[in-house]
């Protein structure tokens, strides 16, 4: 879900998504780099992420974006998360 | 909230370089070459972007480098999410090719009742059809390894 939340607005390429991660959730999430890569794979194969070759700074780099499917899998997952977040806040102030 | 962080999985005393880490991982990927070919060309550049960040922050280049392979995991861990995808993609797979021999298997089943019945010829579908099943089915086995010093 957080891949797919990353590139919510735009593509981006690899490192930049690691990057945007790690930002957003101010340091907390922080996964080893490399494992992102074979994660983007399986979501490209799933029809979630489409990828091309395109120029980032005279360099050629990777960039991943949303499909249809990725987006309403990505409101699906966020809504069950809402959920989720919901119910334990519930019991949780009780 | 805790941390989900980055283990550091470098031995400090064993510099690593770039070539020698995507080496490893290669030598530990399986599946269809063009796949792999791309993950280690993303892999690299991803690995040149951090060291040239890390040396524009003031690093040495040879410390650039052990801080960037720290954080991005050890090559055991990226081949084996890799392999992690390929079951669950051969599972898949599978499932289809188990569906698509069920619908041959039905195809052909009719048209050996509307042969028998007279109302048609036997038809060459049949085989053709088990064909692309099969052809489904197979799974090709890990290949040699992806020369990654020119992808």
């Amino acid at each position: 879900m957080l891949l797919l939340a990353a590139l919510r607005e735009r593509s981006l390429h690899g490192y930049a998504i690691i990057d945007r991660i790690r930002t957003t959730s101010a340091n907390r999430f922080d996964y080893p780099e490399g494992t992102v890569y074979p994660a983007l794979h399986r979501l490209e194969a799933e029809g979630l992420l489409r990828s091309k070759w395109s120029d980032v700074d005279g360099r050629r780099r990777r960039a991943y974006e949303l499909t249809a499917r990725g987006r309403k899998s990505l409101q699906g997952r966020e809504s069950e998360w809402e959920t989720f977040a919901a119910t334990i806040r519930a019991v949780l102030d009780q | 909230m805790p941390r989900l962080s980055a283990r550091s999985w470098i031995n400090e005393d064993v510099a690593m370089k770039r070539d020698d880490y995507l080496l490893a991982v290669a030598a530990d990927l399986c599946g269809p070459h063009a796949a792999r070919k791309r993950l280690l060309v993303e892999l690299r550049d991803h690995i040149d972007d951090a060291i040239a960040e890390e040396v524009s922050a003031g690093r040495t280049q040879g410390d650039a480098e052990q801080t960037t392979l720290a954080r991005f995991g050890s090559p055991i861990e990226i081949a084996g999410a890799w392999r992690a995808n390929l079951r669950s993609r051969r599972r898949e797979t599978r499932k289809r090719a188990a569906l698509l021999t069920l619908a041959a298997a039905t195809a052909c089943a009719l048209a050996v009742a509307q042969h028998a019945s007279g109302l048609r010829q036997p038809i060459s579908t049949c085989a053709k059809t088990t064909a692309t099943a099969r052809a489904v089915a197979h799974e090709p086995a890990c290949p040699s390894p992806v020369n990654i010093r020119h992808p």
